[in-house]
């Protein structure tokens, strides 16, 4: 397959060069300290030692991402930020950039298929967009100790949510309500799996604009991307079918996205060496974990992934409090 | 998600235009960004900051990275877009702007069908975006 030829010119790519010194170094690194912690291991290292080992550590998150129906991003921050040496300022720039990819390279098919609604995602995006300033605005001036805090305990909610929540295929709503109206939050699409033309409506417009406040602010904050909160607000309280949520929601990413990662470029908080390898690693992993969803089990996946997030949430606060 | 075709007229013609743009400027952002990331990983283009430098570097925060690598923020990575790790920025630019240019395309659509809520909100969210763009919005910085 072509993404795996890509994969290992890839690999070829970073470790070819300096083999020779990464031994060298290696040897060094095994004489100092034991307990000189991540960032000194880090310096320790070769140069392309992280790179290498993100790209394929997004690789398979890439993988575990598309299988376990999660955005990449809600897995790269806790997982990179927690086991990796670079700033969580980096991290976050460099998760909003691999969240913004994936939204990118999945929305043309989503809204030519229908599945996704540009009229839908129109106003959610914007409100979301302009939250999601904000959010990586305070996210960038407030202490890593206490963002890492506040990621664990978004994390451990995220855990709570993805175990509890019950999905609607195709919520009952009654009559779209008048702002669902006056936005057009309606359409039609067909549906390839029950093999027939859809209609369907939204309800709770207010609330859940107000949610997409929200939900903007902790994007942009801690660069995770958010369909894990997008589709419930949009599937549960909005009552738009599962398909053309998690589409739509999709969609939405590659716009709020867009507003905090220019923030976060805007503030230097994007390395090329950290973004790219992320984002390249998790687009091919997507790619594989498209081509395995026919055969994976996809219960055992999400509980693979709430595994993950708990670990990761549990990291993150154990480094809040510099542990 | 279906791969199965879904009739014509259940797609706007608007998001189908959407998806076009978003699909063309996609393709070219990650191809630009493989291609600068291959430049700049093999020092075919020298980097601003040497690669064997950034891990005494990407542990610390973004301004003292900054102050630490005399490294620019804002638009002035583009005065030294002929470095290795600058030139990259083209590719991840691209790719967070993209959705400027769709939207002003669905502006006179939205205008001929004299819907002017959705011309509003379109006109609004490329402000948006054109402001988090523009470097003007600072909060301080740890």
């Amino acid at each position: 397959m072509i993404q795996v030829r890509l994969a290992i010119g890839a690999l070829a790519l970073f470790a070819l060069p300096e083999i020779a010194s990464a031994i060298d170094r290696q040897v060094a690194l095994a004489g100092a300290a034991p307990a000189a912690g991540a960032a000194a291991i880090g310096a320790a290292l070769p140069w392309w030692f992280w790179p290498l080992l993100l790209f394929i550590v997004c690789f398979f998150l890439g993988i575990v991402a598309v299988l376990g129906g999660v955005g990449g991003g809600v897995l790269f921050v806790p997982i990179v930020s927690g086991f990796f040496p670079f700033h969580l300022d980096f991290v976050r720039g460099a998760g909003l950039m691999v969240a913004l990819a994936a939204a990118l390279a999945a929305s043309p098919r989503l809204l030519r298929s229908g599945m996704a609604s540009l009229r839908r995602a129109m106003p959610l995006a914007l409100i979301g967009s302009a939250s999601s300033i904000v959010g990586a605005l305070v996210g960038l001036a407030l202490p890593a100790n206490l963002v890492q805090f506040a990621l664990g305990l978004t994390l451990l909610a995220i855990v709570a949510l993805m175990w509890r929540s019950r999905r609607s295929d195709f919520p009952h709503v009654e009559s779209a309500d008048r702002w669902s109206a006056a936005l057009r939050m309606n359409g039609v699409y067909f549906d390839a799996g029950a093999d027939r033309v859809v209609e369907w409506k939204t309800h709770r417009t207010k609330a859940g604009l107000v949610m997409f406040i929200g939900i903007g602010a902790m994007a942009g904050m801690f660069g995770l991307g958010a369909g894990w909160a997008n589709v419930p607000v949009l599937n549960l309280l909005m009552g738009a079918p599962l398909k053309v949520s998690v589409a739509t929601s999709m969609f939405v990413l590659s716009i709020v996205d867009s507003s905090a990662a220019w923030v976060y470029l805007n503030q230097g908080a994007v390395l090329a060496i950290v973004t790219v390898p992320s984002i390249i690693g998790m687009m091919l992993g997507s790619t594989i974990g498209v081509r395995l969803l026919t055969v994976a089990s996809a219960s055992l996946l999400r509980k693979v992934v709430i595994v993950l997030l708990l670990v990761a949430g549990g990291r993150a606060l154990l480094k809040a409090f510099g542990i | 998600m279906s791969d199965s075709k879904p009739p014509e007229t259940l797609v706007s013609k608007e998001q189908r235009i959407y998806a076009e743009w978003l699909n063309r400027g996609m393709r070219i952002g990650f191809v630009l960004l493989v291609v600068t990331f291959v430049l700049y990983v093999t020092g075919i283009v020298k980097p601003y900051v040497a690669l064997q430098d950034l891990p005494q570097l990407w542990g610390l925060p973004a301004a003292e990275f900054r102050k630490a690598a005399d490294a620019p923020a804002g638009w002035g990575w583009l005065r030294l877009a002929a470095s290795g790790d600058y030139l990259n920025f083209f590719g991840i630019v691209l790719l967070a702007t993209l959705t400027v240019p769709c939207y002003l395309r669905l502006v006179p659509i939205f205008h001929a069908a004299r819907e002017r809520v959705f011309v509003a909100v379109a006109i609004l969210e490329v402000l948006v975006l054109l402001l988090a763009a523009s470097g003007l919005l600072v909060f301080g910085g740890h």
